[in-house]
């Protein structure tokens, strides 16, 4: 029997935060021998954490990685990209990948692990997902993520600003979540909530779900029964003082409850910290003069005295969105009367709670909650503390789900394909590299753009003798699209390694990728980060780094694409194609068409390529760049079919694809399609504020602002 | 020099030792059974011979195998190695038994020039020749062959065997896998240990002399066995392929066809290298030719070619020259101007993602103008792109208007004027005194921009001949260079010699009264060290602006014979009068002004030359911090 891990950066009593209650509590749930085959590897840069841990949780293994564990280069020998390079994608991206090194070397240790269970947030398990797809490591054990909650889902329900940096941290949630083993969905309308959010497969999803709620410990007495309200019972807030826990419904509604009845004399408290403080005194703001001394703001309540104070109080839980909300249970089972918002689905129907029985719902308005309060206060009802669900635990049957690469039933042929100009001593890189591959190639086709340069004809003419190797002459200079293209046509490979003269490959790219690739039925493609190790020192340079199949990040800028290099099926590259007519954008253009169509990457979180300089930066401006990428696309506004380049001129980096996957989006559109021209604006902009953030606030001014200074560098105009 | 080379010549000893303490799991367990190995192949050959072995360290770095070998009684262990700072720690603090440490571990180029005239007999390698591209590995081996005695053995503990030689990194400047079998050591008896260490190859290479080569398979498997050269690349393919047993049947049809198809692509590409390369080095045109071997990075900062002759002057602090890495002459002049060196690649414009990490760079260095030194496509996109990143941009044209009858000096001249007229850059400047008038513009600086003597130190190994001397030509064989009419006024110089030239089709035009000699494509140290073996060097140009050639040879303490340049600084200067030609196409006057120059006293030319060189200097800086705008 193998290892269960926790792998996180929260963990009470560490930290602050559900993800960490909820590994704090598994490990407190857990028996001697349960705890002595668990291990947790936590990220913390506090190096009093691991003395204190195990203290805290005897009998465990405590891993605690810190950034200064990062390695940019492995004892296997392969090289990673420099800790400040994740500031191109995400800083998180970078712990994904510390998390990842980690978890080879407890592998290496501990032998087999069986179960490792990711957060969600941060897209935590993004780089050990890959690892895994690619055959490196945790070959036998089930990478798991619980749907605690994402940064991209939180972002549809908070107040703020995006940048780049949230587009790929989107990207990575979403890939982490789709490319895991199991899923673990805390309760069944959450999970559902973030298939459809993300739009996955629902067969795939069903597959791969597993639901299983946490353990709920008490810090203090467990209750035999709900307080029933009188006119004094306390009204009280427990969630954290921030937008999308809507402490501004709850003061609203308490306020519309206390002036309708003058008769409660009920306190209104919030037992909650606040982290930002503007907000914090915005909320304040809401409690009119008459009633500031109606309401207490308490903190720094110890774990018991917090129990106590919930206890015999009701509790309002009015957040916009929650995976499980740990403190409506803590609350119930203190005895507490808890009043709940019921559009969030973790209150909605097939979960714990009943309306009447153990809990009072509302729609979500301060308006409905007045009325839940009259309910609860007015009408004496009776409610019971909440039952505690009780799931299989996902890792009880994780050996049962292990999923091992399957090798390929036969040995695939493989291809290149090298689109070359001109420039004979790029060629020769690339050939060198490709002759080093541990995996031998069956065929390479070199599709020459009528280069004339001495060298390259004298190159050319060469390999025209070499077995295996067809050179195809164009005859007229070609736009890289259309070598490529050419390229493909020519291929008769399982898989092609795709390419521009001047790439280099680590010697494992293909094999790895072929191997990958036959065992991962629903990728067609693999690739890695690019750079390069200095000539003259011992760092990295010109990294470019890729989430794979990043359908927001992409979007935004070909950097932000996967890169020049793809190991392919031949089938998938050919059915997504090449543009004829672009240069080093066509690139961009097949990445983004390929992420259109659903087609999935393997991306190596290692540098295994040495991509051919982008040339095409410095030659146009920037906004032709992205409207010849984007405008054979087709874009969709509801059953409107909009230009790619209308939406690119609106909002310059994030016009909308069509894809299966955001399908069910536009499905939703539908319906506002008949309404009044004005309250579908309304409706329209609700909607993308709460579905695609990205899109909507594409059209503001911080993206108009971040467009300007970055042109400034890299257009013309 | 290669990177790999540079890489460990830069190199500390002591960090590489600490870092190889802090290896584990498998390099540190395949790092002692290499030892063990090592050590028991010497005992065995001690024994054979029946005496204590001599035995050399080829690339014996921080003394990882000194500190173990030293220790035996029966081994006498030498050390070589090119890099002193990786040697360093070793030399500090040596074994008791190599005392004293200047006889038993050298530094010098090659391991024949540090022990010249002695003979070991055992030459040993442990990853070194991974470190080296083929043509210096092999270059390598036959060096190391020239040390060894008549029965002695050179042991190469490198690469896993491998079916072809190919790079197989970047990493530490480079490294590559060589097919020690086929391409490296093909004349060589090689014994062949692949199961001695994991993860790596030991090949023990012995002179076959006379008889057929012969390969000997000492695996882990079976008994030695003699085996042919295709077996060999067979079962290397087929441990590359992860392959378990020995291949057969198909599979081993398979994996010859699989070899001979890398052997004759890794043949193609070797040869297509070479002659780009050779392409490369000897086909200049003009400034704008291409004067190395590809490099694959679109730019580098403060490259060691830049920085290493600079005369360091505090002003250009926030300053960055750039220039293209392949125009070898502008290059050259840069390397001895002050501020941070950026090369950019000439062949295509730079990506945006490189012009990201430059303004980063330059931030962080706290750079906030740039001389931009030539103009191409690239330089034109790289000055829009720095001028959006609010840097301020200083162009200087090196050349002369008389170039203009090339269209592409047409076209680069007119967008720097371009670049000037929409304010893109603050100022340009045309080298060539009087060109600056087409401008026309008021910001246009007057005075002209000079080169300066490279700041390096290169020592004359004699002192200059007056009679018999040698006269050297480092100039291409251009019109504008004036070639033909160099060699041909040494040819007919009373005082002169020998004649050296560089350029490989330099001709000397009918009868030869030297000894004429042409010599290889050399770069810009090269040439130095060159001209410091000559007595004068010949630079007498039709078209120039102000040659770096002049620069170089006071740098190597040679006087240099030139055309008229109509310098505006220094003209009147005794070095000038001595040294400079009115009329250039005269053979009869180069001649006369060859042995004018010939005939001035050793120590006072030396005095009109460093004084000449030093003021030079002073002027260049003070004036590149002018026109830069620099206090």
């Amino acid at each position: 029997m193998g290892f269960r891990v926790f792998a996180t950066q929260e963990l009470h009593p560490f930290t602050a935060g559900g993800i960490g209650r909820v590994i704090g509590n598994f490990l407190a749930d857990s028996s001697p021998e349960e705890l002595a085959r668990t291990a947790v590897v936590l990220w913390s840069n506090d190096t009093t954490v691991k003395g204190r841990m195990a203290s805290v949780y005897p009998g465990l293994k405590c891993v605690v990685v810190s950034d200064r564990d990062y390695e940019t280069e492995t004892a296997d020998g392969r090289m990673y990209p420099p800790a400040n390079a994740y500031e191109r994608t995400h800083l998180l991206h970078g712990r994904s990948v510390l998390m990842m090194q980690a978890l080879l070397r407890l592998e290496r240790e501990l032998g087999v692990i069986d179960y490792i269970e990711f957060p969600d947030w941060g897209g935590m398990a993004f780089a050990s997902c890959q690892e895994k797809k690619l055959g490196r490591g945790l070959r036998h054990a089930t990478l798991a993520v619980r749907l605690h909650t994402t940064d991209g889902l939180l972002a549809s329900f908070e107040q703020r600003g995006t940048d780049d940096a949230s587009l790929a941290l989107f990207d990575m949630e979403r890939k982490a979540i789709a490319d895991c083993d199991l899923i673990v969905g805390q309760l069944r309308p959450v999970a559902e909530f973030v298939r459809q959010f993300y739009g996955f497969d629902r067969a795939e999803w069903d597959a791969k779900v597993r639901i299983h709620a946490p353990v709920v410990q008490l810090d203090g007495k467990l209750a035999q029964g709900a307080v029933r309200p009188s006119l004094d019972t306390p009204i009280t807030f427990t969630s954290k003082i921030q937008h999308c826990k809507r402490p501004d419904v709850f003061v609203r509604g308490c306020v519309e409850f206390l002036l309708k009845h003058p008769e409660v004399t009920a306190p209104v408290q919030f037992i909650a910290h606040a982290f930002d403080g503007d907000y914090y005194e915005r909320v304040k703001a809401l409690i009119p003069a008459d009633l500031t001394d109606r309401f207490a703001f308490i903190s720094g309540l110890s774990g018991v005295d917090r129990t106590a104070a919930i206890a015999n109080t009701v509790c309002v839980f009015p957040t916009s969105y929650e995976s499980f909300c740990l403190a409506a249970y803590e609350a119930s089972l203190a005895g507490a009367f808890p009043v709940v918002n019921a559009s969030t689905p973790a209150f909605s129907a097939d979960t714990p709670w009943r309306h009447g029985v153990n809990c009072l719902g509302f729609d979500g308005s301060a308006r409905d909650l007045c009325r839940g309060l009259e309910a609860a206060f007015l009408r004496g009802l009776a409610i019971e503390p909440v039952v505690l669900p009780a799931d299989v635990p996902p890792w009880a049957t994780a050996s049962t789900l292990r999923a091992d690469p399957q090798g390929a039933p036969h040995r695939p042929r493989v291809a290149a394909v090298i689109a070359h100009a001109d420039d004979a001593g790029a060629l020769i890189s690339s050939l060198e590299a490709l002759s080093a591959q541990v995996h031998a190639l069956d065929e390479i086709v070199v599709v020459d753009g009528a280069s004339e340069g001495p060298a390259s004809v004298a190159l050319l003419d060469r390999l025209e003798s070499v077995p295996r190797i067809r050179v195809c002459r164009t005859g007229v200079a070609s736009p890289t699209g259309s070598l490529l293209a050419r390229g493909l046509d020519e291929v008769t490979a399982d898989l092609v390694l795709l390419l521009e003269s001047g790439t280099v490959i680590a010697r494992e790219f293909v094999g790895e990728g072929v191997r990958a690739l036959a065992g991962q039925v629903g990728f067609d493609f693999t690739t890695s980060h690019s750079g390069a190790w200095s000539s003259d020192s011992d760092t990295v340079q010109r990294t470019r780094l890729t989430v794979g199949e990043a359908c927001a990040f992409a979007l935004r800028d070909a950097a932000h694409a996967p890169p020049a290099c793809v190991l392919a099926r031949s089938d998938a590259a050919r059915a997504v194609g090449f543009s004829d007519e672009l240069g080093m954008d066509a690139w961009w253009n097949f990445h983004l068409r390929a992420i259109a169509a659903g087609r999935r990457y393997l991306v190596s979180s290692s540098i295994d390529i040495d991509a051919a300089p982008d040339r095409s930066g410095s030659g146009m401006p920037r906004q032709v760049r992205q409207h010849n990428v984007l405008r054979s696309l087709k874009a969709h506004l509801g059953d409107a079919l909009v230009p790619p380049y209308a939406l690119c001129s609106a909002a310059p980096h994030v016009p909308v694809l069509a894809s299966e996957n955001l399908q069910p989006l536009f499905d939703e559109l539908e319906g506002y399609r008949r309404m009044e021209l004005v309250v579908a604006a309304t409706r329209l902009t609700q909607f993308l504020q709460y579905r695609a953030p990205w899109l909507l606030r594409a059209m503001t001014g911080t993206l108009r602002r971040s467009w300007r200074s970055y042109k400034k560098l890299r257009g013309r105009s | 020099m290669s990177s790999s080379r540079d890489y460990w010549l830069s190199r500390s000893g002591r960090e590489f030792e600490a870092k190889h303490r802090m290896r584990d799991g498998a390099d540190a367990e395949a790092d002692r059974l290499q030892e063990q190995w090592l050590a028991a192949f010497l005992r065995e050959r001690v024994r054979e011979l029946g005496r204590a072995v001599r035995v050399l360290d080829v690339g014996c770095g921080f003394g990882r195998h000194a500190r173990l070998l030293s220790t035996t009684s029966d081994i006498e262990y030498f050390g070589h190695d090119i890099s002193t700072s990786m040697t360093e720690a070793l030399m500090a603090n040596p074994p008791a038994t190599l005392a004293p440490i200047g006889e038993r571990v050298r530094v010098d180029e090659a391991p024949s020039m540090a022990f010249a005239g002695q003979r070991f007999d055992v030459v040993f390698t442990v990853a070194v020749l991974t470190h080296n591209a083929p043509a210096a590995a092999r270059s390598l081996l036959d060096d190391m062959a020239t040390l060894l005695a008549a029965d002695g053995r050179i042991v190469l503990i490198e690469n896993p065997l491998s079916a072809h030689s190919f790079r197989e990194s970047g990493r530490y400047g480079g490294t590559w896998r060589h097919d020690v079998v086929g391409q490296l050591a093909p004349e060589w008896n090689i014994e062949l240990h692949p199961d001695a260490v994991p993860s790596r190859g030991v090949y023990v290479l012995s002179r076959a002399h006379d008889a057929p080569r012969r390969l000997l398979w000492n695996g882990a498997d079976q008994a030695p066995r003699e085996m042919r050269a295709e077996e060999v690349v067979a079962r290397a393919l087929h441990a590359r392929a992860s392959g378990a047993g020995e291949p057969s049947g198909d599979a081993l049809r398979q994996l010859l066809e699989e070899g001979s198809f890398l052997h004759q692509l890794s043949s193609v590409l070797r040869d297509a290298r070479a002659e780009l390369a050779s392409t490369n080095a000897s086909a200049a045109p003009s400034d704008h030719a291409s004067s190395s071997a590809p490099d694959h990075a679109s730019f580098v900062f403060d490259a060691p070619i830049d920085s290493r002759f600079v005369n360091d002057d505090p002003r250009f602090g926030p300053l960055a020259q750039v220039f293209h890495k392949e125009w070898f002459g502008i290059r050259a002049a840069c390397g001895s101007l002050p501020g941070t060196k950026l090369a950019i690649t000439a062949n295509k414009p730079l990506s945006a993602d490189d012009l990201e990490e430059i303004v980063d760079t330059c931030r962080a260095k706290g750079i906030d103008r740039m001389l931009l030194h030539g103009m191409s496509d690239s330089m034109y996109a790289f000055a829009e792109a720095m001028h959006r990143a609010d840097i301020a941009l200083y162009i200087v044209w090196h050349g002369a208007a008389a170039m203009w009858v090339h269209e592409a000096e047409r076209k680069y001249f007119e967008l720097s004027a371009g670049l000037l007229a929409s304010g893109v850059v603050q100022r340009l400047h045309p080298i060539r005194r009087g060109t600056d008038i087409v401008l026309g513009h008021a910001n246009a600086y007057r005075k002209q921009l000079l080169n300066a003597v490279p700041n390096v130190r290169i020592e004359r190994a004699a002192p200059r001949r007056s009679e018999s001397a040698i006269a050297f030509s480092p100039s291409w064989n251009l019109l504008h260079k004036n070639l033909a009419t160099n060699l041909a006024a040494a040819n007919v110089a009373n005082r002169v010699g020998t004649i050296w030239a560089m350029a490989s089709d330099a001709v000397l035009v009918g009868e030869h009264h030297k000894k004429f000699e042409r010599l290889r494509p050399q770069k810009q140290l090269e040439i130095m060290q060159t001209m410091a073996q000559a007595d004068v060097v010949l630079n007498v140009s039709i078209v120039d602006c102000h040659p770096m050639v002049d620069m170089e040879a006071l740098a190597a303490g040679t006087p240099c014979v030139r055309g008229r340049l109509f310098l505006d600084a220094l003209e009147d200067h005794p070095y000038v009068r001595l040294t400079e030609v009115e009329n250039m196409l005269s053979v009869e006057d180069v001649a006369h002004a060859i042995d004018r120059v010939l005939a001035v006293p050793q120590a006072e030319m030396d005095a009109h030359m460093r004084d000449y060189g030093s003021a030079m200097t002073r002027i260049a800086l003070d004036r590149y911090a002018e026109f830069a705008e620099l206090r």
